[in-house]
């Protein structure tokens, strides 16, 4: 009975393999260990300095290896070729039992488990990614898990048995076109079809050891510890080895790239293994004088050198559904002809639209979003975007956009550039705004209106649609009585993602005119793909300090806090419990959020839990918690929430679209607000109840911060982390707060629990709204600052 | 209703429509494993006691299982999706009674054996649950359903699922539920399949899952090309291995030679002796709705209508679902067949002719691909053009009730019906077909003409009435 390990991994990926052999030939000195290597370094020393054999994955008999090393990336690559390797071993090297390890597993004690379990008649042993559900909101979840594979397969150990044979040959027939991330079609590399082994393979052992293959999809049910006496444990077995998969070994301070659960500060004891790991990654890296992580993968670049982009592996894929038996050369030949050829999709509509733009367009949400290739206008657009931009963010080569037709349109968006001032304009103000939309943006712009109004401000409006819908900004302007265009300041009430485009759109009427933009923003550093929108305006203003710091970094253009006016709705309390059927004793907590605004920013799973921690039993506290929203939710996280909600106790959730009266209705009928926000630009609905002179809860971080202190409101500790990939846009090294749920339960029922409290943080709340926030406060700063801005350009 | 403590219980879920089903299963299960606590919930509206007397054995309805989101579910998901989505909630609902294990049945099952296997695993090796994988050898990607679809599916087959009340069987069923009332939808691109496809997740989070692959256990479509069905003198075997039960998924009463509609890997004839089987079963379904008759029990879905009685048909349960989140409501809140969405104009439309277009008819050209080349309806003019080919004709071509047609577009298509507009259109179209038009009639006496139109035409059909 002889044992092989192996790994699969290209040359990029040496370090990790030599650190994966070294441990464990530690861990087990006699082990017999292998790497197959899916690349070509003939030529090149590596395969003989390497202390273990190196089988290059083109000497494996894989039929039609060409044709695979062209279809797929180089991961899947790596992983379609596991069941040739596992056979090539049990025929070509006679051994009996196989066991895969991936390159970035870190083995600390002897795999004895795996030994036992073939003793004892397994023939199949694989690891589920966890033993316990992930369903706490963070990446990966349960149902990531459903779609990737339950076992991971970055470790396997096989026997040479009937049945297995059978599986891998079963296995490998798949693996030669299906290998490939494809989650819409229930493909996902190697790992999804190893779902099917426990069916096919009567021995399969389903090993739950947690000492294998600990990583971060499981350390939520696994607790790993050092201790002098017994070394590495997890939950008291012996860890027999982890997995950093997503580790970045430029990066000490990320744990792992592929998940947002846990971070390096999280781990505990596990962060000094993660610190071992990443100094042998470091000290594996080099070879001689090179280093390794820089060899060029023989199966990136076409014979010519022209690299191979993902797009070009996915057309191949569509072209030759079936494996191609054809030589390295025959294969890796660049063929324009293959992505220029006119796409089958849309032969009968266009022949214009190549494969690859085909590609292209299927793989970017965000381009299949602006076009829609099912009508001719927008196929005309796309190909103009494709000519224009595709080459530098798809790195393309000419022959694959050269001969496409082309429009001459200018570059516009310089032409909307801030330019000089007509002094000779009347001092007066155009506000630009989606004044008659229901959202917090048209909101604002109608505070702002009514302020400037109030300070007695010249001010006409231009009314905008919202852009929701259809990319173009639609102009419903209406013209002046006397027929031209005389204010000399244009105040652009849309963030600084709509600026550049609402500044084309009326680019004849703004010129000459001193433009203010009125921007927005939720998170610490502004997103740099908006900058090209501060070179439209003159000035920006923004509602809170918060946002002005974060434009002040990007911006040496002058950035003004002009805070959203609010005043009291003059609603009625009492229609609003009628209609909701809760009575005048009972105490209602309000929270809301619009589900556009991301789940995450706003946070209502922490108002549920802070209400459900307060008030375990809301009946006896008489004390419901309304939750207002509206927007879609088609989104899993919406879905999940809402069913969650659905079935707490004392929650009532209003999903719609109030009319302004009924919602000002709520907002009085609330006797406190609640607000656990991550981050909040400013915080209207937050201020809206302070106007109404209601006691606020919220975190103390962000926008609101402002106006809130611990004299007016009821402020929430917080602690800051980093904001997930795809909880925010533009969330990438951004950092948010994290509000302390127990902190906000205690302070909820300290507030709940005495009327007295509630009045009197009320009263103070309605006060400094008035103070700092009503309508004539705002429109006075924003005269003072027109002041400057007039006698500064009046041209004297 | 038994005291259930301590008691082994075997149930199934069904709607009105699989009474006859859930019969047959029933009678099958009382003929092998007499003295067997069965139950059945029924996932529907309807008279327990005639139902009870009918199947010979009690019967719950789901209303009474307290599902927090019950009706919302019964609009949100059609009929086979919601009688899935029932099943985590009875699991829960006998463990807080007490039961020692649980063994859910899908209602077109046929029993033949007692369930030993079963319960050997339950109690004597300690299994905390008992599953059967869809195949336990390869298929193809040929036919139909191929591996890979089983696979986007769920590895095991939930029309048999059996748990021990143990505290890791309680955990999973706590954690299955929290899936129910909304993702238990068949939506393959979203890696979801009712409540099936998270059981793939039951033997890493349940120590001690059987996997069951004995060959005479859920005999369906899916694996009958390797299990041939033999009635040999110790009874019926699949693939030489005593019977247990067959899943007849996909079977249809009334229909000759037809092994499943799911499927199309065996022909009738393949099924060789197997034949019997499906006779004998299908015989006894087609009783079974003659008795159902006769018993004056509707076999018609309750929550397949609006409270008024109209069918709930098209993309109405899709567009709910997308819209709405789940929610606590009464009967007649989920199922108002006037909710205000449906008739609403579009959100997503910006155009004065938004009114013409309602969510269900924004829905209809959203999906079709056609519809969207042809119409445009971010422009005011295809807008109207669509909203009058909807009212025409759309609105059957996809079955959507004319009620979710705003009233905007029949005063419109009462508009075109007038004889002015067709006058006026009959003009255009030979004004654009005889070229010499333009020549005899220049532009200014074409306009008058289109005057005198406006002014005379109207009268000359004021006239006539």
């Amino acid at each position: 009975m002889t044992t092989a390990y192996f790994t699969i991994a290209s040359a990029n990926y040496l370090a990790y393999v030599r650190t994966l052999h070294a441990s464990l030939i530690a861990a087990q000195p006699d082990a017999v260990f292998y790497l197959f290597l899916v690349d070509e370094v003939r030529d090149s020393q590596i395969a003989e300095a390497m202390p273990f054999p190196v089988v290059e994955a083109r000497d494996v008999a894989i039929p039609c290896f060409f044709d695979m090393a062209y279809r797929y990336s180089i991961m899947e690559l790596n992983t379609a070729i596991k069941p040739f390797c596992i056979e090539h071993l049990m025929d070509a090297h006679g051994h009996d039992r196989v066991v895969y390890l991936d390159p970035d597993i870190f083995v600390v004690n002897a795999l004895t488990s795996v030994q036992a379990a073939f003793d004892e008649g397994a023939e199949l042993v694989l690891t589920p990614h966890a033993l316990a559900p992930l369903n706490d909101g963070r990446h990966p979840d349960d149902r990531a898990i459903m779609q990737t594979g339950a076992y991971n397969l970055g470790f396997g150990a096989f026997s040479n048995a009937p049945e297995v044979r059978q599986l891998l040959r079963w296995w490998a027939e798949h693996l030669r076109t299906r290998c490939v991330v494809d989650l819409a079609n229930g493909l996902f590399v190697d790992q999804k079809f190893m779902d099917y082994a426990p069916a096919l393979v009567g021995a399969t052992k389903i090993l739950r050891d947690p000492g294998y293959n600990a990583a971060y999809w499981n350390l939520h049910e696994r607790n790993i510890v050092y201790t002098e006496q017994k070394g590495w444990q997890a939950n008291d077995f012996p860890l027999a080895f982890f997995h950093f998969s997503g580790v970045d070994p430029k990066d000490p301070s990320v744990f792992s790239r592929h998940q947002n659960r846990h971070t390096i500060k999280t781990i505990g004891p596990l962060a000094d293994l993660h610190r071992t790991y990443l100094g042998q990654l470091a000290a594996n890296a080099t070879l001689g004088a090179d280093s390794v992580d820089h060899l060029r993968y023989a199966y990136g670049h076409h014979t010519d050198g022209t690299p191979i982009l993902e797009a070009m592996r996915f057309v191949y894929r569509r072209v030759f559904p079936e494996p191609q038996d054809h030589s390295f050369e025959e294969i890796f030949t660049f063929h324009p002809g293959l992505f220029n050829t006119i796409s089958e999709d849309w032969r009968e509509e266009d022949d214009r639209i190549t494969r690859l733009m085909q590609q292209v367009w299927s793989m970017r949400s965000d381009l299949k979003a602006h076009f829609d290739l099912m009508r001719k206008g927008d196929r005309s657009a796309y190909i103009d975007w494709f000519v224009r931009q595709a080459p530098q963010e798809h790195s393309l080569p000419p022959s694959l956009y050269e001969f496409l037709p082309c429009s001459d349109k200018p570059d516009d968006i310089r032409s909307g550039a801030a330019g000089p001032v007509d002094h000779a304009r009347n001092e007066s103000v155009e506000l630009y705004g989606y004044l008659k939309t229901e959202s917090g943006v048209g909101e604002g712009a109608r505070g702002l209106l009514q302020a400037l109004k109030t300070a007695g401000v010249a001010t006409h409006t231009v009314t905008l649609e919202p852009p929701d819908f259809d990319n173009t900004v639609s102009i419903e302007k209406v013209v002046d009585e006397d027929g031209q265009n005389s204010h000399r300041v244009a105040i652009l009430h849309v963030n600084a993602d709509r600026t550049t485009e609402l500044v084309n759109a009326h680019c004849p009427s703004l010129e000459g005119q001193y433009r203010i933009g009125y921007w927005a923003w939720e998170l610490p550093q502004f997103p740099s793909a908006w900058l090209p929108a501060t070179d439209c305006v003159h000035e920006i203003w923004c509602p809170s300090r918060f946002v002005a710091s974060s434009i002040k970094h990007v911006t040496s253009k002058p950035v003004r806090v002009v805070p959203h006016a609010v005043e009291a709705g003059g609603g009625s309390g009492a229609r609003a419990r009628q209609s909701l059927g809760v009575d005048e004793t009972t105490k209602v907590i309000l929270t809301t959020f619009d589900t556009r605004s991301y789940l995450a920013r706003k946070n209502p799973h922490a108002a549920l839990r802070a209400f459900q921690s307060a008030f375990p039993s809301p009946q006896r506290a008489n004390t419901i918690l309304i939750m207002k929203s509206h927007g879609p939710v088609h989104t899993e996280e919406a879905k999940r929430f809402f069913s969650e909600v659905a079935s707490a106790e004392g929650v009532v959730s209003l999903h719609s679209v109030m009319a302004p009266t009924e919602l000002d209705d709520l907002y009085t009928a609330a006797d406190v607000f609640l607000s656990l926000h991550r981050s909040e630009g400013f915080g209207l609905s937050l201020a809206r109840s302070m106007a109404e002179g209601k006691p606020v809860v919220a975190t103390n971080w962000s926008g609101n911060v402002d106006f809130m202190s611990g004299e007016n409101s009821v402020l929430i500790d917080y602690t800051l982390s980093d904001v997930p990939e795809g909880n925010y846009p533009y969330a990438e090294g951004q950092h948010w707060a994290q509000p302390n749920i127990e902190h906000a339960a205690e302070k909820l029922h300290w507030l709940m629990a005495k009327k007295e409290r509630r009045e009197q943080l009320g009263q103070a709340a309605a006060q400094s709204a008035v103070q700092q926030l009503s309508p004539s406060r705002v429109g006075w700063m924003a005269r003072q600052r027109l002041g400057e801005v007039f006698s500064a350009t009046s041209g004297s | 209703m038994p005291d259930l403590a301590g008691q082994n219980v075997i149930f199934t879920i069904c709607s009105r429509n699989y009474l006859p089903y859930a019969q047959t299963l029933v009678s099958s299960l009382q003929e092998h494993m007499p003295g067997a606590v069965i139950l059945l919930f029924l996932a529907d509206e309807g008279e327990v006691g005639a139902i009870e007397s009918y199947m010979g054995v009690p019967a719950i309805k789901a209303e009474e299982l307290r599902i927090p989101t019950y009706y919302d579910m019964a609009m949100r998901y059609n009929v086979t999706e919601f009688n899935t989505s029932i099943k985590p909630y009875v699991f829960r609902w006998l463990f807080d009674r007490g039961v020692l294990s649980a063994v859910y049945i899908d209602p077109d099952i046929q029993v033949f054996r007692p369930l030993t296997e079963v319960y050997s695993a339950l109690n004597e090796e300690g299994a905390n649950a008992v599953v059967t994988p869809h195949i336990t050898r390869p298929l193809d990607m040929d036919k139909k359903p191929s591996e890979l679809r089983i696979l986007q599916t769920g590895v095991y087959n939930l029309g048999f699922l059996a748990l021990a009340a143990s505290e890791a069987s309680i955990a999973f069923v706590d954690w299955w539920l929290t899936f129910m009332p909304a993702d238990c939808r068949a939506d393959l691109k979203a890696g979801i399949f009712v409540d099936q496809k998270y059981v793939d997740l039951l033997p890493s989070y349940v120590p001690g899952t059987k996997i069951l692959r004995h060959a005479g256990y859920n005999v369906a479509y899916w694996n009958l090309a390797h299990r041939p069905l033999c009635n040999e003198s110790v009874g019926w075997t699949a693939c030489g291995e005593p019977l247990v039960f067959m899943h007849f998924s996909g079977i249809r009463p009334y229909e000759e030679k037809t092994v499943s509609a799911h499927q199309n890997r065996l022909s009738y004839d393949d099924l060789g002796e197997g034949q019997q089987l499906f006779e004998q079963y299908k015989e006894r379904l087609r009783h079974g709705y003659r008795r159902l008759e006769e018993c004056k029990i509707s076999k018609d879905y309750a929550y397949g209508c609006f409270s008024d009685g109209a069918a709930i048909e098209g993309p109405i349960r899709k567009l709910y679902a997308q819209a709405l989140p789940p929610r606590s409501l009464s009967y007649e809140e989920a199922f108002d067949p006037d909710l205000a969405h449906y008739s609403a104009p579009a959100a997503d439309l910006r155009h004065k002719n938004r009114t013409l277009i309602s969510n269900v008819m924004y829905d209809v050209w959203r999906r079709k691909g056609h519809l969207r080349k042809t119409f445009d309806l971010n422009k005011p003019a295809d807008a109207e053009a669509f909203a009058l080919w909807f009212a025409k004709a759309g609105y059957e071509e996809w079955k959507i009730s004319k009620r979710h047609i705003p009233k905007d577009v029949w005063s419109l298509v009462k508009q075109r019906q007038s004889l002015r507009f067709k006058m006026s259109e009959i003009y255009f179209v030979l004004a654009r077909r005889v070229k010499a038009v333009s020549f005899l009639f220049p532009k200014p006496v074409r306009r008058w003409g289109v005057r005198f139109n406006r002014a005379v035409l109207p009268r000359i059909a004021g006239r006539g009435k």
